[in-house]
Order: structure tokens, then C-alpha cells, then sequence
């Protein structure tokens, strides 16, 4: 007898699927739709509005298979923004995560955080590109530490929600049978982190990529970002849609990449309701 | 020979002062109110909490408390949760199968993660954790609360066999007198 997948929300249960197959068909059929309507919208728009501010998606699709057949695209546009990407993701990890783990645990230092943080997160982005092109001049460099300043604090304070959710119950009896400190952090300490921490690295990875495109386009000499420049400069439309739907794939590949990472390793995830 | 030794213990500013002495395989209850310090004491005792003021002297090499609630990573099964003791190894735990499990009716329910166990089955898990560290004190906070009378008269038996085995001394804080190991001496708040 098969099961019958049914979705909990707040205005009562609905049955969704009769097995596992059925309901992964059933969303897939849901997004395929909701791609079909973006795409009937934009080209109904396209047709009465001039290529210049709407392009077509057919020409979109040229412009798209341009950029993948030109190997300096490649080479001087998504390698240098993809590094960009990666590396001010994991500069942002390591800066979050170090102070995270202080604040976490010492509570005076996260009041002397508090300021900084504040700071960080309320300031806008295109305030912050000025700064640091005053700072660090133009190129990759000033892009990265861009990145890292303004992704760090997402990980600093999942990781001091995370803290304060911690069943120091469950830690002081870890303590008192003298557990060693490798299964306390392998067991509990960060699967209890680990409910706070994904969804902020997944939240991290998008804003990295958009970060990185918008400091791009203001200070690097290479990037995809330089060429939404050039390409706002020359009126390119169909170009300026086409690195968009770069970036969105961008964007997804990495978040479908930490979501298969980040399940792999959820390990307290197994007793939680499951989610659609 | 004297395991525990309290003089002019305070738990709280206003609570009065605790003196005793717990010798050596002696088997004592505390009894008194709610809130009326019975479990900071034991916690007190197993070093978990700072009194007010006064002296604490625990002679007991290896001291195991069965918590209240039973405290157990609740994504690990019940085996993983004791494998977690640091002394227990995979050839211990085959041993323990055929010392405890089997008699606590706890063997079918070893590799299910906690969450899916029933009250009554984490209390066992908890009270088994406290004898495999193999105590020289056993400290027991309310244990019997969420145990049926069947698996209450199980763990009872269990625990008197290991006091009587391995010369340990017992704290136990119980609100039924029904729910003490033995004859236990009374402390009254």
C-alpha cells in the first residue's frame, strides 16, 4: 500500500501526491509552469516595446549562445567572477565564523560587536563599492573585501542565534560524563549550530553572487559585472538579459550545490517535520 | 568512612544551612517541597552548582547522576547516546547487551533515535548511562516519575543488585515514597 504524501500548513492539510515519484513530478510540472508564464510575459512585452528596453526573448537566446561559444567570455568574465564569488564567500565564512564563535560564547565581546554589526548591516551596498574603491583602489581585490565585509555578518549572526538555542542542559550532562570535546562538537554542538547555520549559508552564497556582480560593475577591471557595464554603455539589451540569466544560473548552481552539501551533513534534520 | 560531607551548606540566601554526612554504602533520600533546593543539592553534591557558602566534601571516585528529565541527544539512538560514555568501547557495549538491556526491556529499542522512544524508554536509557560509569556514588533525581510500575520494579532491582555488587553509595530525591530504591535514610528539608 503506497503513502499518501500530504502538506501541513496553517489553513489545514492537503493531499499532494499518492508516492515520492508522483509529488517530485507534480512540482517539477509546477515550476516548468511558472517558467512558461515568465517567459509568455516577457514576450508579450517584448512586442510592444522597442528591443532597446525589452529585448525578445529569441534574441536574448542569441545573445546568450554568443557569450557561450566566445572563449575570452570565459576567460575574462565568469572565471574572474566566479573567483571573486568564491573567495569573499569564504573569506565572509571565516571572518563570520571566527567572531561568531567568540560573541557565541563570550557575551561582553558581543556587545563590543554589536556597534560593527549594526554598522555592516545597515549600510547600503552602493555607500560601502564607494568606500572601498576610495580605499582599495579598482580590481579584484577591493571586490573580495567587499564581499567578505558584507556577507561575514549573515554568518556572525546565525552563528549567535545559533548559540542561544543550544540545550545547555544536553551540554552540561555532555560535561558532567566527561564526553571528549570531538563527539560534543561532532553530536551536538554542531548539529544544535547547524538549524541556524544552513540557511544562512545558503542566503550568503545568493548575496555573494550579487554582491560580487554589484562591485563588479562599479571597480573591476574583469568580471561579469564589467560587462553589464559595457553593455548598459552601449544600450545592449539583449546582452544586459543575457548576463542576468548567467547570473541567475549562477546563482542557483550554487545554491543547489550547498543545499546537496548542506543536507548531507544535517544530521539533526532527521526528526524535523518535512518541509515542501 | 565518610563519602559525602556537608557543613553549614546554604543552596540559597535564604535557606538554612545543611549538615550531614553520608558514609560509605549508605543509601539516603531527600525529601521536602517543590523549589525547596532537593535537586540543587544533589547538583551541589555532583559538582554541578556553587553554594552560598559553607563546605562540600565528596570522597567518591566516580560519581553518575540520573538527571530529572533524561537528557539525551535526541537525533542519536539510545546505543549511539551511551557510546558517547568515554570509556565504552563496542566490545563493553556486547557485554552490557547481555548485563543490562535485555533486563530493562530496552533491546529492541537501541538503534532508534531517541526522539521516536517513549518517555518511560529514554528514563531507562538515562538510568542505564548512570550505571555504566560503573559509580562509587549514584545520585538518582526523581527517576521514578515517568516509569510505569512494571519497568519501576525492573530498574528497582537493577539498582539494588549494582548497589549491593559494587559497594556504592545512593542519593535519591523521590516524591512517592513507593518510587526510593530500598530503605533509604530521610533527609528533610
Amino acid at each position: 500500500m503506497k503513502n499518501f504524501l500530504v502538506n501541513k500548513t496553517l489553513w489545514g492539510s492537503t493531499e499532494l501526491a499518492r508516492d515520492d515519484n508522483q509529488f517530485i513530478y507534480k512540482n517539477l510540472l509546477a515550476k516548468l509552469s511558472g517558467c512558461v508564464v515568465l517567459l509568455s510575459i516577457w514576450w508579450i512585452l517584448s512586442l510592444y516595446n522597442h528591443p532597446t528596453l525589452i529585448p525578445s526573448p529569441n534574441l536574448v537566446f542569441w545573445a546568450l549562445l554568443d557569450y557561450v561559444f566566445d572563449l575570452n567570455f570565459w576567460l575574462d568574465s565568469l572565471m574572474p567572477s566566479l573567483f571573486h564569488i568564491i573567495l569573499g564567500f569564504f573569506s565572509a565564512a571565516f571572518i563570520g565564523v571566527s567572531f561568531g564563535v567568540l560573541a557565541g560564547n563570550i557575551p561582553i565581546v558581543r556587545h563590543m560587536f554589536s556597534p560593527l554589526r549594526v554598522l555592516t548591516t545597515s549600510m547600503p551596498a552602493a555607500v560601502g563599492v564607494v568606500l572601498f574603491i576610495t580605499w582599495l583602489g579598482l580590481g579584484s581585490t577591493m571586490v573580495i573585501v567587499m564581499v567578505a565585509v558584507f556577507i561575514a555578518p549573515i554568518f556572525y549572526m546565525a552563528l549567535c542565534d545559533g548559540f542561544d538555542t543550544i540545550d545547555y542542559d544536553l551540554n552540561e550532562m555532555l560535561q558532567f560524563y566527561n564526553v571528549s570535546l570531538v563527539n560534543r562538537l561532532k553530536h551536538f554542538i554542531l548539529p544544535s549550530l547547524w538549524g541556524a547555520l544552513s540557511p544562512a549559508i545558503r542566503l550568503a552564497i545568493a548575496n555573494s553572487a550579487r554582491l560580487t556582480i554589484l562591485a563588479e560593475i562599479f571597480a573591476a577591471t574583469s568580471g561579469l559585472g564589467e560587462r553589464v557595464d559595457t553593455a548598459r554603455t552601449y544600450l545592449q539589451t539583449d546582452k544586459l538579459f543575457a548576463l542576468l540569466i548567467v547570473m541567475v544560473l549562477i546563482v542557483v548552481l550554487f545554491d543547489k550545490f550547498a543545499s546537496i552539501l548542506l543536507a548531507r551533513y544535517d544530521v539533526s534534520s532527521k526528526h524535523k517535520r518535512q518541509s515542501f | 568512612m565518610i563519602e559525602i560531607k556537608l557543613t553549614d551548606l546554604q543552596i540559597f540566601v535564604e535557606s538554612k544551612p545543611i549538615n550531614l554526612n553520608v558514609g560509605l554504602q549508605e543509601n539516603w533520600q531527600f525529601v521536602g517541597a517543590s523549589g525547596c533546593g532537593k535537586t540543587s543539592l544533589l547538583r551541589v553534591i555532583a559538582g554541578l552548582h556553587q553554594p552560598i557558602s559553607g563546605d562540600v566534601e565528596v570522597n567518591a571516585k566516580k560519581i553518575a547522576l540520573a538527571f530529572q528529565e533524561a537528557r539525551l541527544i535526541p537525533h542519536l539512538s539510545a546505543q549511539e547516546n551511551l557510546m558517547l560514555l568515554p570509556h565504552i568501547n563496542k566490545i563493553e557495549f556486547g557485554q552490557m547487551v547481555d548485563n543490562y538491556l535485555e533486563t530493562v526491556g530496552l533491546a529492541e529499542q537501541m538503534l532508534r533515535p531517541i526522539f521516536s522512544l517513549s518517555g518511560g524508554e529514554k528514563q531507562r536509557v538515562n538510568i542505564l548511562r548512570a550505571l555504566l560509569v560503573e559509580p562509587d556514588l549514584l545520585l538518582l533525581d526523581e527517576i521514578g516519575a515517568s516509569l510505569d510500575q512494571y519497568n519501576w520494579n525492573i530498574i528497582q532491582n537493577l539498582i539494588e543488585k549494582y548497589l549491593v555488587e559494587n559497594k556504592c553509595t545512593l542519593v535519591q530525591i523521590s516524591h512517592q515514597d513507593s518510587r526510593v530504591i530500598t530503605k533509604p535514610k530521610v533527609y528533610k528539608f
